[in-house]
C-alpha cells in the first residue's frame, strides 16, 4: 500500500486550473522530490493534499484514508512543514510544541523527551518561552521544523525546508530527516536547493505549468531547464 | 532638486485605484455579460423611476421621515458623545490612516514616511468629505428631514472622524490599556454629561477634549509605531474585496493579528498537558482577534433586543428573541468554522468534538450580553410564566447551538450528514417560543426539547 497516493489530481483558482490531473504515490520510508520552476504548482501542490486548497477533480489518499471520506483521520497521518512559518503570534514556543503534540495524541512524557532533543540541537534550549515575532526568522523557522518532526505520522511534507537555516541547522535538519526516514517515514519533499535534494530523494516528480512533465529515479535525474526554454 | 512626494504618492494612488479597478471589472465580467448587465440596467432604472421619480414611495414614508428627524434633534447631543466610542472599537483593528506596504516602500525611497502619511491622512479626510457630501446631498434632495439638521450631523459625523483620526492612530499602536484609558475618558465625559444635562456642556467638553488630544498627541504621531503591524493591518484591508473574494472563490486570509494580552507573563507559562487548556487559548486567541466582529454581531443583537423593549406590542420582543437566537448561533458558527480555515490550526489534525466542547463556554460568554435586555424585558413584564418562558428560550438557544456547531463540523470534515430534521426541530422550538409570547403555557412544552438536545450532544461523526 503507498503512504501517499495523488491520483489525477487537479486543482483550480478563479476557475484557472494549477493543476492538471497529476498522479503519483510515495511508498512507506520513500523520499520523493518535488521540483520544478517558479510557478510550476509545487506548493499549490503541496497545499492541496494538505488540504489548505480543495482540489476540483481526483482522489488524495494517505495511509489508505481518503481525503474525501475521511478527513480527520487524513489530517492525523501526514505533518507539514511549510514553506514560511505559520507560527501563532499569540503562543510561546513551548506553547506552539504543546498544541502540535496534543493535536498529534502525543503522550506527554514523549513529547518533552523529544522537546528537549530537538531544542538542543536546534540550540532553542533559551528560547523556550519567547514569542516568534522575538526571534529570528531563521529562529522561526526552527521553531517550525521542530513542530513537524514532532509526530510519528507516516507522511512528512516539506516544503523548501532549507530557507532561512544556517549550515549547522541544515546539518541538524539532515540528519533528523534521515533518522526519520530509516524509521519508515515517507517524505514529500520540494525544494530549489536540488543538490541537496538529490542526496535526500529516491524519485522525482518533475512539474511544470501545473502538469506532471516527467518523474523517475533521482539518479535518472539532471536539473530542470530554464523556464522560457 | 528634491523629488516631489506629492507627485509620488499620488502616482502610487492613481496604479492602485487603476489595479483595483481592474480587479473589479475582471471580476464582474466573469458574473456579469453583456446580456445581464442590460437586463440589470433596465431593472434597476425602473426600480429607480418607481421609486422617486413617478412613485410616491419617499411620500408614504414623510411621518417616519419626519419622526427621525425629532429623534434626530432630541438625540444630537447623546450621539456626539457616544461617537468616539466607535474609533476606540476600530483601532483594535484598524490604525485610521491607510499606511501600506506599499506607502512603506515608498518612504524607503527618498521621500519623507511623515510627509507621505499626511497625504495619506488628506486623502482620507477628502474622501470621507466627499461621501458626507454625497449621502447629506442625498438625503436632502429625497426627504423632507430639515436640511440644517442634515448638515449639523454630516458636519459632526466629519468633525469627529477628523478629530478622533489621530487618537486612533495612537490607540492601535498601543495595548489595551491604552485603549482602556481612552474608554474610561469618555465613559466619564458622558457620565458628567448625563448629570449635568446640558447639551452645550456636552458638545464643547466632547470638542474641548478632541482638540487637546489632538494637540497632545500631535508630536508623538511617530514614537513607537509598529509599522510592520501596521502595514500588514492595511495590506489586508485595502486588498481584501468582498466581492471579489466570493466571485473567485479566494479567500484572502485574515492578517497576522497582534495580541494584546500577549504581554502578560502569565500567558507565556506553558498549558497543562490537555485539551481543555489548550482549546481555551486556542479560542481566546480567536476570540480576541475577531473582537470587532464578535461586538458587532452581539451589539446588532443587543440593540435590537434594547429597541423592542419598548414596543408595546409583546409578540415582537419574542420575535426579536428567536431572531436573535438563530443569528448568534449561526455567527458562532461562522466564527467556529473560520478557525479551521486559518494559520497553523489549519493544517493540524482537529478534534473537533473537543473543539466543540471548549467551544460553549464562549458561545456563552458571548451570549451574556444578549441576555442583558432579555432580563431587562421579563423583569419589567413579569408574570409567573416568565420562568418557564426564560427556561425555553435558554434551552432552545442551546439546542441551535449543537445543531450548528454539529452542521460545521460535518462541513469541515467534509461528512455527508443530512441536518433537514435536526433544522426542521430548531424551527418549531422557536416557533414555539415565539407562541409562547401568547399564550405562555406553550412554554411547558419545554422538556420536549431533552431528547432532542442529548441526541445533538452526542453527536458523532462515526
Amino acid at each position: 500500500m503507498s503512504t501517499l497516493l495523488v491520483d489525477s489530481v487537479s486543482t483550480e483558482l478563479s476557475k484557472k486550473k494549477i493543476l492538471d490531473t497529476i498522479t503519483f504515490d510515495i511508498r512507506e520510508g520513500e523520499v520523493l522530490a518535488l521540483v520544478g520552476h517558479n510557478g510550476a504548482g509545487k506548493s499549490t501542490l503541496i497545499k492541496t493534499i494538505t488540504g489548505v486548497l480543495n482540489k476540483s477533480f481526483g482522489r488524495i489518499v494517505i495511509n489508505g484514508y481518503d481525503q474525501d471520506e475521511d478527513l480527520l483521520s487524513y489530517k492525523q497521518y501526514f505533518s507539514y512543514l511549510p514553506e514560511e512559518p505559520l507560527l501563532l503570534s499569540e503562543l510561546t514556543v513551548l506553547q506552539h510544541f504543546q498544541l502540535y503534540g496534543k493535536s498529534y495524541q502525543i503522550n506527554e512524557t514523549s513529547l518533552h523527551e523529544r522537546i528537549d532533543d530537538y531544542v538542543t540541537g536546534f540550540e532553542l534550549t533559551d528560547k523556550l518561552n519567547e514569542y516568534p515575532e522575538s526571534l529570528s526568522k531563521g529562529m522561526r523557522q526552527k521553531v517550525q521544523t521542530i513542530c513537524a518532526f514532532l509526530p510519528d505520522t507516516p507522511l512528512l511534507i516539506i516544503d523548501e525546508p532549507f530557507m532561512g537555516l544556517d549550515v549547522y541547522a541544515i546539518a541538524y535538519f539532515e540528519e533528523l530527516l534521515k533518522d526519520k526516514i530509516t524509521e519508515g517515514t515517507s517524505v514529500l519533499i520540494t525544494s530549489h536547493q536540488l543538490d541537496r535534494v538529490k542526496n535526500i530523494a529516491d524519485r522525482y516528480v518533475l512539474l511544470q505549468e501545473g502538469k506532471l512533465v516527467q518523474s523517475g529515479s533521482i539518479d535518472d535525474f539532471d536539473t530542470i531547464t530554464r523556464r522560457t526554454e | 532638486m528634491k523629488p516631489s512626494t506629492l507627485w509620488a504618492y499620488t502616482f502610487l494612488s492613481r496604479q492602485r485605484f487603476k489595479k483595483k479597478m481592474n480587479i473589479y471589472q475582471l471580476t464582474l465580467r466573469t458574473v456579469i455579460d453583456k446580456t445581464i448587465a442590460f437586463y440589470l440596467s433596465v431593472f434597476f432604472g425602473y426600480l429607480f423611476m418607481t421609486m422617486f421619480v413617478f412613485g410616491n414611495v419617499l411620500s408614504e414614508y414623510e411621518e417616519q421621515f419626519l419622526w427621525m428627524q425629532s429623534q434626530g434633534e432630541r438625540y444630537f447631543y447623546l450621539l456626539i458623545a457616544v461617537i468616539p466610542f466607535r474609533y476606540i472599537f476600530l483601532s483594535f483593528r484598524h490604525p485610521g490612516v491607510m499606511f501600506s506596504s506599499s506607502e512603506y516602500q515608498l518612504s524607503l525611497l527618498p521621500y519623507s514616511r511623515q510627509h507621505i502619511w499626511f497625504l495619506s491622512f488628506l486623502n482620507k479626510v477628502i474622501k470621507k468629505l466627499l461621501v458626507m457630501v454625497f449621502f447629506g446631498f442625498g438625503l436632502f434632495l429625497l426627504t423632507p428631514i430639515n436640511g440644517t439638521l442634515i448638515l449639523n450631523y454630516f458636519g459632526m459625523f466629519f468633525l469627529i472622524d477628523l478629530g478622533m483620526t489621530i487618537p486612533q492612530w495612537f490607540m492601535f499602536q498601543r495595548n489595551i490599556f491604552i485603549k482602556m484609558l481612552f474608554w474610561f475618558l469618555f465613559v466619564t465625559i458622558n457620565s458628567i454629561a448625563f448629570f449635568v444635562q446640558l447639551d452645550l456642556f456636552t458638545m464643547v467638553t466632547i470638542i474641548g477634549v478632541l482638540i487637546f488630544i489632538n494637540i497632545w498627541f500631535y508630536p508623538r504621531l511617530f514614537v513607537g509605531v509598529d509599522w510592520g503591524k501596521v502595514m500588514t493591518v492595511c495590506d489586508y484591508h485595502l486588498w481584501n474585496m468582498a466581492f471579489v473574494s466570493r466571485v473567485s472563490q479566494v479567500r484572502i486570509k485574515p492578517q497576522r493579528k497582534y495580541s494584546l494580552m500577549k504581554k502578560l507573563s502569565y500567558r507565556k507559562k506553558p498549558f497543562r498537558y490537555t485539551f481543555r487548556s489548550i482549546h481555551h487559548r486556542i479560542w481566546q486567541i480567536a476570540f480576541i482577534r475577531n473582537i470587532e466582529y464578535i461586538i458587532q454581531l452581539v451589539g446588532v443583537l443587543v440593540l435590537m433586543l434594547a429597541v423592542l423593549n419598548y414596543i408595546p406590542k409583546t409578540g415582537f420582543m419574542f420575535i426579536g428573541i428567536a431572531v436573535a437566537l438563530y443569528v448568534y448561533a449561526a455567527g458562532s458558527t461562522s466564527f467556529f468554522i473560520n478557525q479551521f480555515q486559518a494559520d497553523l490550526v489549519e493544517v493540524l489534525p482537529w478534534d473537533l468534538m473537543a473543539y466543540k466542547q471548549s467551544f460553549l463556554k464562549w458561545y456563552v460568554i458571548g451570549s451574556l450580553p444578549i441576555l442583558m435586555p432579555m432580563i431587562t424585558y421579563f423583569t419589567l413584564h413579569f408574570t409567573w410564566w416568565v420562568p418557564v418562558q426564560f427556561i425555553l428560550i435558554l434551552l432552545t438557544g442551546l439546542y441551535i447551538y449543537h445543531v450548528e456547531i454539529n452542521y460545521s463540523i460535518a462541513v469541515l470534515s467534509k461528512a455527508e450528514i443530512v441536518f433537514v430534521k435536526a433544522r426542521w426541530v430548531s424551527f418549531v422550538f422557536l416557533c414555539i417560543v415565539i407562541g409562547s409570547s401568547l399564550y405562555p403555557m406553550l412554554a411547558c412544552f419545554f422538556p420536549l426539547i431533552f431528547p432532542f438536545l442529548t441526541e445533538q450532544r452526542s453527536f458523532s461523526l462515526l
